[in-house]
């Protein structure tokens, strides 16, 4: 859930809009040919439309990458539940098919962080302040109340076990919340 | 740091979402710098001076 909420976040937040505008790539390359004093009104046209075809491709490659890093989580989040129900539903118990399907969730994984590290670094100078920010309060927030909760299960203070999957819950929370707290701050 | 850039892009007769478009970054980052909620990077601010066709200290300063 907290998964779907950031890619629809990240995909709202998305401007599209310019993908629709079609540039000549040919007045980009005659550009790089005139120089910067010629004229302030032709030089002005030239640099906005160099400018707007460098745009027109950063958008489509935004798109793209939200589509992979959605494309990536998901089979994450496949591959994962077919590592964690498999061996009980699918293959009774059969080791060899259990330590396939932990690797492939594992590579998995890692083709998903790149995705959002590349996702990452499409985002413009604003984006990455505001998620960088997030993710920092998100990573201190986790290490303070991670080690809290451990404490709490180790002197008995709690009745159950401490879980992982209550402090990946929390962090999915504290991102999503510090993000829009950040959006709040500088939108 | 305080601007001039929404004097200057008024003069030039830009919206803040042709702008943006020009330099490469959204209309909410046009937004924040305006509002002098958020600095720009250098490369942002050199692209915005060759826009305005003004020197970058002559619209960003310190205050």
């Amino acid at each position: 859930m907290v998964l779907s909420a950031t890619l629809f976040v990240c995909y709202k937040t998305a401007n599209f809009d310019v993908i629709q505008k079609p540039f000549p790539i040919l007045l980009s390359a005659v550009y790089s040919h005139v120089p910067y004093f010629v004229n302030k009104t032709l030089h002005f046209d030239f640099f906005s439309l160099l400018l707007s075809s460098k745009l027109y491709n950063m958008k489509a490659e935004r798109k793209k990458r939200i589509l992979q890093l959605a494309l990536w989580t998901w089979t994450w989040v496949a591959t994962l539940a077919l590592a964690t129900f498999g061996p009980i539903f699918l293959w009774k118990e059969n080791k060899t098919l259990t330590i396939t399907a932990i690797i492939v969730n594992l590579i998995n994984g890692g083709l998903m962080v790149l995705a959002n590290v590349k996702m990452f670094r499409q985002y413009d100078e604003l984006e990455q302040k505001i998620h960088a920010e997030a993710m920092g309060l998100t990573l201190g927030a986790t290490v303070v109340v991670g080690l809290t909760y451990s404490l709490l299960d180790q002197t008995n203070l709690i009745q159950s076990d401490a879980e992982i999957s209550v402090l990946i819950f929390f962090v999915g929370i504290t991102y999503l919340v510090t993000l829009l707290i950040n959006r709040k701050k500088y939108l | 740091m305080k601007n001039k850039v929404r004097q200057l892009r008024k003069e030039k007769g830009l919206t803040q979402e042709q702008l943006a478009e020009i330099i490469g970054v959204s209309r909410q980052t046009i937004n924040a710098i305006e509002k002098e909620k958020f600095d720009p990077s250098l490369p942002t601010a050199f692209k915005m001076a060759r826009i305005f066709g003004t020197p970058i200290e002559s619209f960003f300063y310190y205050d």
